[in-house]
């Protein structure tokens, strides 16, 4: 499909080359342009030398998800050009330097050979060559090959120059002037001789101010937001983009950030903070939460509110370390031994990511009981053009906690005191009159240990109870589209987008009309919500970026309701939008 | 209400159930009656502890109490140390708890030196598990789980402190209150992490080693020409320990800021105190655009 500013741009190349530095660039210049844009990033577990690459999808429209085909490929190396040059699309264009690609340590000796496609346009940039005439080094290629990306694309050249003057600011004046002659250069040729076979333009158009801003982003925003004040977390992708946000910032906002020995003692400290009274929040991967798994526990016996940020990848054991994959429901939902209440919410995108943090603290707070936010690699890494988010109403609500000034007047004090929302006054050290024991054991309405088995009943049936009076079945999930229509989709998290737009394009091109429903809160599960929708459903389709249907699993046991059509994914990637119409379209032909 | 004058302002109504003789109430003693030298309110301490005989003390101290998970009271000690450095926070446990479960966490608190006190009741021996031999069960100790005799070298957490970066280590022995009692004053008057390794009697499952077997061989470091701010001499009469003359007293006391000096977020005011209402993040989201 050729015309305006609608592309599928993929930038390859190794690891160390700066993929991701150029497909953030064109990102940035189009959506400072007015446009929609998104970035999917595919990269290996490795710093040097491994094959990556970054996607750009570009629209005028909102645009959530990926596509299989290209329009445009920049191979900044040669295993790029083997790799992708098939998915070309006919008549789209490959942008290469024959002369002087470079090949990867790893690749030696890699030849890229003919390219064997008379069906796209080859553009033979000799990037590094222009490089060096323009007097830079081998990094500036990839201002070269951002002009030449630009050029073929006949989109404005001053949005490149302004983009590449302020990513080199701190550069010599020289080294700046350097790039954008090797870009110009570039754009020129692409302009001249290869941009009308292109065929596609980009071009400004009127929007508002949009943010770029990946799941990890809004994770980080929304905890500061609520005011997060301790934040502890041990390296694990692809959760690691919260801690290097929030450490960023933690001077200037008064938060502390930490990075303890292990996920264990992440877990332990976050907890320790909430006690002492801050909130607090630990995140990691699934791998990572197996070692939190034990403090998660004692946060929901002790009824210390705490935050747990997880975001999944594939598993068991290290698995896929930097791909996608929602395989840790079911272990986030029963993690731990013995039964505790526990909260467990999914944002589906970067919006979500922001409003259900902030949530959460309240959640935790008010609940005084741990909170899971479930994410996974694609959420928390994938980039995504976003209005800046309304914060005006956003309250904070630190739930029932003492003033020492109530404690005062209090005289025998009950930290675990049997109420009838099982929610207790909640007391922090230093406040006088407040004095209690928190405990792992079963302990007693004061915190002291106790066996009894009357009272072990007691304390059992307050900290279940707190959770039930959390009413989710508005708030815990949502019917997306229209909701007459014949077909219903299901699924959660991080495929929101991808799904919402698969909708768009069936009802479309295929005059197929369906509707998505999207569950939010895992635990408590809106039971009647779901019920209701799927009670009331034609045919329903469960899409899960899994193996086993763990969301279709959780239904079952929730509602009685099995969903037997599956389409299930689970090779480290996220659907293609393509890919997942094509797979819906076969399911309701073999109907 | 408690104040000041009043000595029985840490007593509990709840009463241990340590078996008779344990060295566990020597110790409970010896950190009441610092806490009272120390002049320091109920509310003004948070203890928390791991899980076995010993780290049940918080429950017989009137203070803030945390009692976690076994081998896990230092994590969460210094969490709430972060969150609120006005309180006095202290982490006790046992020798299984600290040194086997927990013992990453021990080294790792050495190092980054958070403002806490750490007072850890060795008596070489799980004991609320009914008698297994711990990382400090001298090499030979007969247990159920060692019928044999333990065959691993017992661990010294004294010269590990030491090795591991603290900059206050000292031992103590259940047995002499007084002691004790000093070095915990000084331990929690000393800015940055303090450890106490305490040779505590167990009655029960380490008769061999009773009061009488360790008041032949303790002697204080201090009556000689010991200088605690030699870590490099501090470090050999650690290693020197051996079963026939067992030294107390402050090895090793150092200068080194404490971590949470190097946080200017935290400021004076904790940050528990920090006001969280309407935070603005516009700017941060106007600079992703």
């Amino acid at each position: 499909m050729k015309g305006t500013n609608e592309l599928s741009f993929v930038v390859g190349g190794f690891a160390g080359q700066g993929v991701n530095t150029v497909g953030y660039a064109l990102a940035r210049i189009c959506s400072r342009a007015g446009l929609h844009v998104f970035i999917n990033l595919e990269y290996p577990s490795n710093i040097k030398g491994e094959h990556n690459y970054a996607q750009v999808m570009v629209s005028e429209k909102p645009i959530g998800s990926h596509v299989n085909s290209v329009d445009l490929l920049l191979a900044l190396d040669a295993r790029s050009v083997v790799l992708h040059k098939d998915k070309i699309k006919p008549g789209g264009a490959l942008i290469y330097d024959r002369e002087g690609v470079e090949v990867s340590p790893v690749d030696a000796g890699l030849k890229v050979g003919d390219i064997e496609r008379s069906d796209i346009i080859v553009i033979d940039m000799p990037m590094a060559q222009i490089a060096k005439d323009a007097g830079g080094s081998k990094k500036m290629v990839n201002s070269v090959g951002l002009g030449a990306v630009m050029g073929s694309l006949r989109f404005d050249f001053e949005l490149l120059a302004d983009m590449l003057r302020q990513s080199l600011e701190k550069l010599d004046d020289k080294v700046v002037a350097a790039n954008l002659e090797g870009a110009r250069q570039a754009y020129d040729i692409a302009r001249e001789k290869y941009a009308e076979q292109v065929g596609i333009v980009l071009e400004k158009c009127d929007g508002p101010d949009r943010m770029l801003v990946t799941g990890n982003q809004a994770v980080a925003l929304g905890a500061i937001k609520a005011g997060v004040r301790f934040y502890s977390a041990y390296p694990m992708s692809p959760s690691t983009g919260v801690m290097v946000y929030l450490t960023k910032q933690a001077r200037d906002r008064g938060i502390v950030t930490i990075q303890p020995e292990d996920e264990i003692s992440a877990a332990g400290m976050s907890i320790g903070a909430s006690f002492a009274g801050v909130r607090a929040m630990t995140g990691t991967s699934g791998g990572g939460f197996c070692l939190m798994s034990e403090y998660f526990g004692l946060a929901g016996i002790t009824e210390i509110p705490l935050v747990i940020f997880v975001a999944q990848r594939p598993g068991p054991a290290t698995g896929l370390p930097t791909r996608t994959e929602q395989g840790d429901l079911k272990f986030v939902l029963s993690a731990h031994q013995g039964d505790f209440a526990r909260i467990v919410v999914a944002p589906g995108d970067v919006s979500e990511a922001f409003y259900l943090t902030f949530d959460a603290f309240n959640l935790a707070d008010k609940y005084q009981t741990p909170v899971i936010l479930l994410s996974d690699k694609h959420l928390a890494e994938a980039t995504w053009t976003q209005e800046p988010l309304e914060t005006a109403n956003m309250k904070i609500d630190r739930g029932d906690l003492l003033r020492t000034e109530e404690l005062a007047g209090m005289s025998d004090y009950k930290r675990y005191q049997v109420t009838d929302s099982g929610i207790s006054p909640r007391a922090l050290p230093g406040a006088p009159g407040g004095v209690f024991k928190a405990t792992g054991n079963e302990h007693t309405e004061s915190g002291l240990v106790s066996e009894d088995a009357d009272n072990r009943a007691s304390q059992m049936d307050k900290r279940q109870r707190k959770t039930s009076t959390l009413d989710v079945s508005d708030i815990g999930a949502r019917l997306h589209g229209n909701p007459e229509a014949k077909i219903t989709l299901v699924g959660w998290g991080s495929t929101k987008p991808v799904i919402l737009d698969v909708i768009t394009q069936l009802k479309e091109a295929h005059k197929i009309d369906c509707s998505f429903l999207q569950v939010i809160y895992m635990e408590p599960f809106p039971v009647d919500h779901v019920s209701r929708v799927l009670n009331k459903a034609g045919r329903t389709l469960l899409i899960e970026n899994n193996a086993t249907g763990q969301l279709g699993q959780l239904i079952r046991q929730q509602t009685g309701i099995l969903i037997k059509d599956q389409i299930l994914k689970y090779n480290g990637r996220q659907f293609m939008r393509d890919e997942l119409a094509d797979l819906i379209g076969q399911r309701l032909r073999e109907a | 209400m408690n104040n000041s004058d009043d000595k029985t302002r840490f007593n509990t109504v709840a009463r241990p159930n340590w078996c008779p003789g344990c060295g566990n109430f020597g110790i409970q003693s010896a950190v009441k009656k610092a806490l009272l030298e120390l002049d320091l309110e109920p509310h003004q301490v948070v203890m928390t502890s791991g899980i076995g005989c010993s780290s049940k003390i918080p429950h017989w101290l009137n203070v803030y109490g945390l009692h976690a998970l076994h081998g896990r009271s230092l994590p969460v000690a210094a969490g709430i140390k972060l969150a609120n450095h006005e309180l006095v926070v202290i982490a006790e446990g046992g020798d299984g708890d600290g040194f086997s479960e927990g013992l990453n966490h021990f080294v790792q608190a050495c190092r980054r030196n958070i403002d806490l006190t750490y007072i850890v009741h060795n008596n070489g021996v799980f004991s609320l598990t009914t008698g297994q031999a711990s990382a400090t069960g001298e090499k030979g100790f007969v247990s159920s789980s060692t019928p044999e005799g333990a065959i691993e070298t017992a661990l010294n957490p004294v010269a590990l402190a030491i090795a591991a970066g603290a900059t206050f280590v000292a031992r103590g022995f259940s047995g002499n209150i007084d002691q004790l009692n000093d070095l915990v004053v000084a331990a929690v008057r000393h800015r940055g992490f303090a450890f106490i390794d305490v040779m505590q009697i167990c009655v029960t499952y380490n008769p061999a080693r009773g009061y009488k077997w360790y008041k032949e061989r303790v002697y204080d470091v201090q009556e000689g020409s010991h200088d605690p701010a030699d870590r490099n001499k501090a470090l050999i009469s650690a290693v020197e320990f051996d079963e026939d003359r067992l030294a107390t007293g402050i090895f090793y006391q150092g200068d080194q800021n404490p971590y949470e000096e190097s946080l200017p977020q935290l400021g004076t005011d904790p940050l528990v105190n920090q006001d969280i209402e309407g935070i603005d993040v516009r700017s941060l989201m106007a600079e992703l655009v």
